[in-house]
């Protein structure tokens, strides 16, 4: 599988899905953004489009699209706690550069 | 920086519907169609047309394919290829009458070749030609590059006549979503027209071929409950008792191939002239001067085509008897194919079935129509109440060739695909590391009797005694109706590699000099394509651009303002000529001209989306 | 082995209703079917060709009364090829067999209807008894060695009734 999630990931998001009533799973992808041109990006899941893959990560349904997968392959999502934050963490083997503000990167 | 789950912005991010058709790659004529704002829609020629002459003329300079090569059959009949589909996936033995084709025929084995002016070629290079004219006809309408089509092919195909299909589409370039069968894709075609389940009957006449499928419809299933046919009847038969007709009334002796084709052309005419008349002349005028000035009457041409009708009936029985139905439990029975117009096959179709057939939609479209709408969702265009499922059969039995020339048969006629079916088998002589299966499709007992669809070798057997060895073959036919085989053995776990020999196939060097030659006539196709991605690209651009100025058209200067928009005036400009260098100059100037502009914008987002954070949560 | 009644939710019994089978297996085509998985990975288009194929024969294998019998057999232990035919049961089909050979000779389609209609009376009996001992929760040791026996018959009076079919009709 190219994508995993840490148990601490997997509990957090079928709370929230729980919490928000509907949805069939995690959409995970990049999008161009800011200072080094991408970011990641965390959305609940209600469809699958054409050109999606989808994972099972105990039992919660992941779905990356075709292109963002190239930069996501073995990647980690873990769920932690850093200081008074809390919140979704990429691993990405992929990432080369991190930007100042550790929001983009490039590969 | 850690990350929240946010709901999804937009709500499916649906780049443009993708561009897919359907086609129909007939015997006498092809079309191609598409899904179009919902509805299934023929794509007509510059001239308004429907139908594109299934013609391949080699012409010294080029090739030319449709009405123009039909126009000149009879002056140039051994360089003008006429319903290459018969000739698809068959050798020179399984040609019945050769006299009625003006080719010139090359003795070889395998899939039958023959000699044109500008050299050899084979019947799946021909083909290619008209889908060829297709494909550039619709990636014409619908702006950019297909990204995939549905072929159909005859029920009764075998294996090597749908592979040589889907060769044919490779050779172009054209990506093969699904072969579908031409009976099925008519039941597409009527059952979401007209909207009632049920069980019925499509009696497919084409040019060359003849299919009759029995199909369920319920729930939005479609079922092949089975199909039967015969991949050599088909109007065209029709037209050659005519041709036979003329040539005994006129007591005429063997003739050249321009008074062969001449004939027959005047036999088709005939033939559809017929359909809205009791009687036809047919005055021509032979090379050597001679008249001809014969009158067909109905009644003459439905005794001499008598026996023709009748050979459908046989497939239909064997269709019914295969689903475990009688007449009576067919709902409906739908007319495809332009023979079908004929007067008596209807009468003959009414007779049988007692009731009237379907008639509909145009028997000569709704095959491309189906295919059309089968290719809109297997490509996903479709919307979440448009639900339905297609599940065909195989037509013919599949075996294996065993001892004494017999065939054991492993996958029976009409089991439904896609499926897959395990045989053990095992090595006759200590040490043995190879094996060889043969295997055919028909229903014959006698392997000459069948069809061979490829020898398969399987290497690497480990050594073992004789007896010992077990190996499993695996049989696999995939929705196009394509087999795949594969083998292990079980004992000691080995995947045995698999050497394919088909039957009918082609050989390297054969695909490397289809390839060659078809780069030649792609050249001006590849200058066409690029023209029309540049316009869709500059379309793109303007739009996004005029939208950046509306929104932050305030992080300009004037005279920045002033720059951007007479870069988009040219742009505009350009995109309206033909000129592809022109047209990609532009584009590249006006991107120079507003990348300054899209970098002041992403620094403006950037500093919008970190405005609204809490300091806490940035690093 | 594969439980077909359970792939498709259905009771485990003899009797299988064709609507409910019928159902079952459009359900779950419409979930499996490569149709569906035209533009996923190679990997996903490979399973849907298998996971299809399985169901397509799953539901042949239900809708045929000989190899769902054989099936069900399997499922509890047991296999038709252990079933025993009676002697009067032999000479039965010996002399029908004599007489099919002699009709398909002589081209009497009447006598061929007579016996093809004989023949499937005597297929819907053995299918009645294999019902009343199959289609409980709960099978004793003998029930299940009659049904072998009476499933051994019906194989037999189905193999020749299609092999008569296939020769007469056409």
């Amino acid at each position: 599988m190219a994508i995993r999630l840490t148990p601490s990931a997997v509990k957090h998001i079928q709370t929230s899905l729980s919490k928000r009533g509907k949805g069939i799973g995690l959409r995970l992808g990049v999008k161009t953004s800011g200072c080094s041109g991408l970011a990641y990006k965390i959305e609940y899941a209600d469809e699958i489009h054409p050109e999606d893959v989808q994972f099972d990560s105990d039992g919660v349904l992941v779905v990356v699209d075709k292109k963002s997968l190239l930069y996501l392959d073995g990647t980690r999502l873990d769920y932690i706690r850093e200081g008074l934050s809390e919140g979704f963490k990429f691993e990405n083997p992929n990432v080369r550069a991190q930007c100042g503000c550790g929001e983009s990167f490039t590969v | 920086m850690l990350l929240q789950i946010s709901e999804p912005d937009n709500p499916v991010p649906k780049s443009a519907p993708r561009r897919a058709v359907g086609i129909d790659l007939g015997t006498t004529h092809s079309l191609v169609a598409t899904v179009y704002h919902g509805v299934p829609t023929i794509l007509l020629d510059d001239r308004g047309r429907a139908l594109l002459p299934s013609v391949v003329r080699y012409a010294e300079q080029n090739i030319i394919v449709g009405q123009e090569a039909l126009e000149m059959q009879s002056r140039d009949p051994a360089n003008t290829i006429v319903s290459v589909k018969r000739f698809m996936g068959r050798a020179l033995t399984d040609l019945d009458d050769m006299r009625q084709f003006p080719y010139q025929w090359l003795d070889t084995l395998g899939m039958v070749r023959l000699k044109t002016r500008t050299g050899i070629k084979n019947p799946i290079e021909i083909s290619a030609e008209i889908l060829r004219v297709l494909k550039e006809r619709a990636e014409a309408q619908l702006g950019g590059v297909l990204d995939g089509a549905v072929i159909t092919v005859p029920a009764y195909f075998d294996d090597a006549q749908r592979q040589a299909t889907k060769e044919a589409a490779k050779l172009i370039g054209l990506d093969v979503l699904r072969l579908l069968n031409e009976p099925t894709a008519a039941a597409i075609a009527y059952g979401l027209d007209q909207g009632t389940e049920g069980i019925y009957a499509v009696y497919d006449l084409g040019g060359g071929t003849f299919d009759v499928s029995i199909l369920r419809l319920s729930r939005g299933v479609f079922e092949v409950l089975a199909t039967h046919g015969d991949s050599a009847l088909g109007g065209d038969d029709f037209d050659h008792r005519i041709f036979c007709w003329i040539l005994e009334m006129a007591a005429l002796p063997p003739l050249p191939a321009e008074d062969v084709r001449l004939l027959l052309t005047l036999s088709r005419r005939a033939k559809e002239s017929l359909t809205d008349n009791n009687s036809v002349p047919i005055i021509a005028q032979l090379s050597n001067k001679q008249n001809i000035d014969l009158t067909l009457t109905t009644e003459t041409f439905t005794e001499i085509t008598a026996h023709l009708i009748e050979k459908t009936l046989t497939p239909i029985k064997r269709a019914l008897r295969d689903a475990k139905l009688t007449k009576d439990d067919i709902q409906g029975v739908v007319l495809v194919g332009g023979a079908t117009r004929m007067p008596q096959v209807r009468r003959a179709v009414a007779h049988f079935f007692g009731q009237p057939p379907l008639v509909n939609l145009n028997p000569d479209e709704v095959v491309a129509l189906g295919a059309a709408i089968q290719a809109n969702a297997l490509v996903g265009n479709r919307k979440n109440d448009d639900d339905w499922l297609l599940l065909d059969v195989t037509p013919l039995s599949l075996g294996i060739e065993t001892m004494g020339g017999l065939v054991e048969k492993i996958v029976p006629r009409n089991a439904s695909i896609p499926l897959t079916k395990a045989q053990d088998f095992t090595t006759f002589k200590d040490g043995q590391t190879a094996l060889a299966i043969h295997v055919v499709q028909g229903e014959r007992e006698r392997v000459e009797d069948c069809r061979s669809l490829a020898r398969f070798e399987l290497h690497g057997i480990p050594p073992m005694v004789a007896g010992a060895a077990r190996i499993r073959i695996t049989f696999q036919i995939d929705a196009d109706g394509l087999l795949s085989v594969s083998a292990r053995e079980q004992t000691t776990s080995t995947e045995a590699s698999i050497v394919v020999k088909p039957s009918y196939g082609l050989d390297e060097a054969e695909v490397t000099r289809m390839l060659e030659e078809s780069m030649v006539y792609a050249h001006d196709d590849m200058k066409a394509r690029a023209l029309a991605e540049s316009q869709i690209e500059t379309d793109q651009l303007l739009e996004l651009t005029k939208h950046a100025l509306k929104e932050d058209g305030d992080l300009l200067s004037s005279e920045e303002y002033a720059a951007i928009e007479k870069a988009l005036e040219e742009l505009l400009h350009c995109r309206n000529s033909n000129d592809v260098e022109a047209l990609r100059r532009s584009l590249a100037h006006t991107n120079r001209v507003t990348s300054e502009f899209a970098g002041r914008r992403m620094d403006r987002s950037v500093q919008k989306a970190l405005t609204g954070k809490n300091v806490h949560n940035v690093v | 082995m594969r439980d077909y009644y359970a792939l498709f939710s259905l009771p485990r019994r003899y009797t299988v209703e064709r609507e409910a089978l019928t159902a079952a297996y459009h359900r779950a085509q419409t979930i499996a079917h490569p149709d569906q998985t035209a533009f996923a990975d190679e990997e996903s288009k490979r399973r849907a060709i298998n996971e299809s194929a399985l169901i397509n024969e799953a539901y042949h294998v239900l809708k045929n009364p000989v190899s769902r019998v054989r099936h069900l057999l399997q499922i509890h232990g047991a296999d038709l090829a252990q079933g025993r035919l009676s002697v009067s049961f032999l000479e039965e089909q010996l002399d029908a067999r004599e007489a099919a050979e002699n009709a398909l000779q002589n081209g009497d389609q009447t006598r061929l209807n007579d016996l093809l209609n004989a023949l499937r009376r005597a297929s819907l009996q053995r299918q009645i008894r294999l019902a009343a001992l199959l289609d409980d929760e709960h099978i004793s040791r003998e029930a299940l060695r009659q049904a072998q026996n009476i499933a051994l018959e019906l194989q037999f009076l189905e193999r020749f009734a299609d092999d008569l079919d296939e020769k007469s009709g056409l």
